[in-house]
């Protein structure tokens, strides 16, 4: 490199200095003509990418550029040889050097341009930026590490936070539920209550030889009395049970028409005099595989609730038939039917139709009905005018474990 | 030469499932000699009310075994079943026939069908119903061919459908 000037006071040689400042810079220097090739560089460059003294004179400045990248970089010399100018190369882009040995390290690299004699010459600052690079690759990793861990701890307080909610809000239901059953069995216990006292009052009344009758009577009216309560306490607590989790479908196969032979010769003892109970069973098919009790629970709350709500003398009908994979269970009555204004509430917890106030009942049953069907995988749906409602109630015919 | 007794509840399904109904289940029946012993499994005992249990069914029949407490009675009932044999195997049961009439059920009369009996109740499709008067648990070994599919319930609620009045308990 030529190039020396003088000053009056120092006498001082600026071309050495300029030539040692380029030989001993802490950074590469190259500089190429309009074609590319090297013409001059510091021993900082050839060290940086791992060549030899004298190695890279002459050679193209492409050697120093990754393969993939050789291509475009032509493209990109031939336009600043166009328009030169002092600038950041690559910016906005992560730029590379390759080595001699033909590893990649990433690279920063300043240009600027000068002429001589006419020929115009672009010189390239590098500076090796791997240190760099790796601290913020590392920083970037912990960033993202951290980043991932804020994520994690946030969606797990969130979760968290759900959960306490729900729990809340359980807590909160069976509190209500709690309140709702202290309120729902003072008003319904009331009337078993005094009618089982008023029994046991004239029993101790009762001598002599008539009194066995009357005595049997009043014992009769006492176990049933006993058993709507008993009946009331199993729907409050069967709820309860539903609502802490607690209830888990256990399927087994089971034979639907026993069962419902069975049923109907239990519940036939709660019908009102002169009601007949008629069961019938479509299907060569018999067998179902379902959870016994929870079958066995829809069935007995719908039959009972057509006993109830039905008149003396009064047909009750079940029917079962299996179809397709199906079972499909209906029960019919022609008692006095759900009031078209009640029929959207009938399977909410404690709701009692409007004509059916004076008629002992939780108004819990068929809230459990729906709970137990949801459980197998069944479904509910019923038609009511006054004289005729069915509930049809449709489950798997087998049900997976 | 008569057929050999039947001395177990496993040869006694072998021989139903061998023939048909109507033609040969009265006569399989009557050389009936199975020990309580063998029947004993079968047996479920409930105090509010009697017990159904199935010893073998198929297309054809089902073989049922009905525990009565003291005092445990049956539905005035009937069903689809054409043909049904009713065997006491332990304690008695009294038989209550009915027949509906124009102002409702009419009573037929009563049988009694004790152990050991050599007649067996054969129901088809009429009304009735079975109660143990007690003081003693009562079995009986029921064959139904076809298998029920129907089961209608009279007069449910009232008094005559009600459960016999209990007997001495155990």
């Amino acid at each position: 490199m030529e190039g020396s000037t003088s000053s009056e006071a120092g006498k001082l040689d600026l071309g050495r200095i300029g030539l040692l400042l380029f030989r001993n810079a802490a950074e590469g220097l190259v500089v190429v003509d309009e074609r590319g090739t090297i013409r001059l560089h510091n021993p900082r460059l050839h060290s940086m990418f791992g060549y030899e003294e004298g190695e890279l004179d002459e050679r193209p400045i492409e050697v120093l550029i990754p393969d993939a990248l050789r291509a475009k970089h032509v493209a990109h010399r031939t336009a600043y040889h166009k328009h030169p100018a002092p600038r950041m190369m690559g910016i906005g882009m992560d730029l590379r050097g390759k080595r001699k040995d033909g590893s990649v390290f990433p690279v920063e690299i300043s240009l600027n341009h000068f002429t001589v004699e006419d020929r115009m010459f672009v010189m390239g600052l590098v500076t090796d930026i791997t240190l760099r690079y790796d601290a913020e690759e590392a920083l970037h990793r912990t960033n993202q590490e951290l980043e991932e861990r804020v994520e994690q701890r946030t969606a797990e307080l969130r979760n968290a936070e759900q959960s306490v909610r729900e729990a809340l809000e359980k807590e909160r239901e069976l509190h209500a539920l709690k309140g709702r059953f202290v309120s729902m069995a003072s008003h319904e216990f009331r009337t078993p209550l005094s009618t089982i006292m008023s029994s046991v009052d004239l029993i101790g009344r009762y001598t002599g030889n008539e009194a066995e009758g009357k005595v049997g009577k009043h014992v009769a009216r006492i176990r049933t009395k006993v058993r709507e309560m008993t009946a009331m306490l199993n729907e409050f607590l069967s709820l309860e049970r539903i609502e802490q989790g607690q209830v888990e479908c256990n399927p087994t196969p089971l034979d639907i028409v026993d069962l419902c032979i069975g049923l109907i010769e239990e519940l036939r003892q709660l019908a009102r005099p002169g009601q007949s109970l008629d069961y019938d069973h479509t299907a060569d098919e018999r067998s179902v595989t379902l959870d016994h009790q929870m079958l066995n629970n829809v069935i007995t709350n719908l039959v009972t609730n057509a006993i109830k709500y039905s008149h003396d003398k009064d047909r009750i009908m079940l029917r079962t038939v299996i179809a397709d994979g199906r079972l499909s269970i209906s029960v019919m009555d022609r008692g006095m039917g759900i009031p078209l204004e009640d029929q959207q509430h009938l399977f909410e917890r404690f709701f009692r139709g409007s004509n059916a106030t004076t008629i002992q009942g939780t108004g819990l049953g068929l809230n459990l009905v729906k709970r137990y069907l949801e459980t197998m995988n069944g479904t509910i749906e019923f038609t009511s005018i006054p004289g005729n409602t069915v509930f049809t109630v449709r489950l798997p015919q087998h049900l997976g474990k | 030469m008569p057929l050999p007794p039947i001395g177990s509840i496993r040869d006694l399904v072998r021989e139903l499932m061998k023939h048909d109904a109507n033609n040969a289940f009265t006569g399989i029946l009557s050389r009936y000699a199975i020990p309580i012993e063998d029947l004993q499994r079968y047996f479920r005992w409930n105090n509010k009310h009697y017990t159904r249990t199935c010893v073998h069914r198929n297309a054809d029949f089902e073989l049922l075994v009905i525990c009565y407490e003291p005092g445990q009675a049956t539905s005035i009932h009937d069903y689809d079943s054409q043909n049904a044999w009713i065997h006491p195997v332990m304690g008695e049961v009294e038989v209550e026939r009915y027949a509906m009439g124009e102002h409702g059920l009419r009573s037929l009369g009563a049988d009694w069908l004790r152990t050991g009996s050599p007649d067996l109740f054969r129901t088809g499709s009429a009304i009735h119903r079975f109660v143990n008067h007690g003081p003693a648990r009562a079995v009986t070994l029921n064959l139904y061919a076809k298998p029920l599919s129907r089961w209608h319930v009279y007069e449910a609620g009232s008094s005559k459908a009600r459960t016999a009045p209990p007997g001495p308990r155990r």
